[in-house]
């Protein structure tokens, strides 16, 4: 298209993303997941422990992924996200 | 015929700043009543997150726009985009002036995410034609010739096969410089990611059907291939 790769911000997007401690507190997060998105859990969604979640998002950054948009519903996985994701994240090693 | 040019402005700050870091954004937030959602942007802000995005779905969750207005004036810092505002629930000329409205209260905030519509059953509701993939598209891109140059304050005349506009000039036009950035919603490598190679800032994927399906790495990786 005649503009460099790099002028458009590559983004992947997660519907939803429940974050937990452990199996059995995700198995209950998953329940009160809404029922139209329901559908997601198995495909577009985002479904982990911390760090089961940072190995699904390090094939995405490798592809060359700058940005995740994560669909979040509760504080609990905000948190998550924010203190044990995002710094495992960043200290992935940087792609070409 | 205007519109077809490439753009040859640089990038979009916030679209540079994606060469120094992974960032993330936060869509929706939880349901319920508007001090949730504006407490929930304003804990994703205290946290670090870059962004807060809604989606437009009106049959299943509160207005897009409307939402992101009120999060303009409870937040500080964050970007807030739309997740992706469908060109068919909205006027071209309608929708440009709620974006610059948004840009102007969260002082240049905002990022524009346009789509061209997937949930066939929200279309009906609300007595909306559904027509195929191959029109939605076309429509999306006949919106991609209005919107952006609306909120650059240009003058706008035109004549598509979806889209019509006498002649319009929004005053004010948005506040953010050197523009609102605009992400395209959609992976699919014949169409999608054409228009966003042609006229975004920023492209969106996901393993959705409305991400263009992109589940495996391989995916991903020829996606941004073709854009």
């Amino acid at each position: 298209m005649g503009r460099p790769y790099a002028s458009v911000l590559r983004t992947f997007h997660f519907v939803p993303t429940l974050l937990a401690d452990s199996p059995t507190a995700l198995a209950a997060k998953r329940e009160r997941v809404p029922r139209e998105l329901q559908a997601s859990l198995d495909t577009a969604a985002l479904v982990g422990t911390p760090e089961q979640v940072v190995a699904r998002l390090q094939p995405l950054v490798a592809a060359g992924c700058q940005y995740f948009t994560l669909a979040v519903m509760e504080p609990d996985t905000l948190r998550l996200i924010a203190e044990r994701v995002i710094p495992a994240v960043a200290a992935l090693p940087p792609t070409a | 015929m205007v519109g077809n040019n490439v753009e040859q402005t640089p990038s979009h700050p916030w679209v540079e700043s994606g060469r120094q870091s992974i960032r993330f954004g936060v869509v929706g937030g939880p349901r319920g009543d508007w001090p949730a959602l504006r407490d929930f942007a304003q804990m994703a802000e205290e946290l670090g997150f870059d962004s807060f995005w809604r989606p437009d779905h009106p049959m299943l969750v509160p207005d897009c726009w409307t939402s992101l207005a009120a999060l303009a004036t409870s937040t500080r810092r964050l970007r807030l985009g739309s997740l992706v505002s469908c060109v068919f629930y909205r006027n071209p000329v309608l929708l440009a002036r709620m974006v610059a409205d948004v840009d102007r209260i969260s002082q240049g905030r905002v990022v524009l995410g346009l789509g061209a519509g997937d949930v066939a059953a929200e279309f009906e509701a609300m007595g909306l034609a559904y027509p195929p993939i191959s029109e939605r598209h076309a429509a999306l891109a006949e919106a991609l010739q209005i919107v952006p140059r609306l909120l650059r304050g240009e003058t706008v005349e035109y004549r598509g096969d979806h889209c019509r506009v006498r002649v319009a000039t929004l005053q004010p036009p948005a506040a953010q410089q050197p523009h609102v950035p605009v992400l395209i919603g959609g992976g699919g490598e014949r169409t999608t990611l054409r228009l966003a190679a042609q006229y975004a800032d920023a492209s969106s994927l996901g393993a959705g059907a409305w991400g263009g399906g992109a589940v495996t790495e391989a995916d991903v990786r020829r996606k941004y291939a073709v854009l």
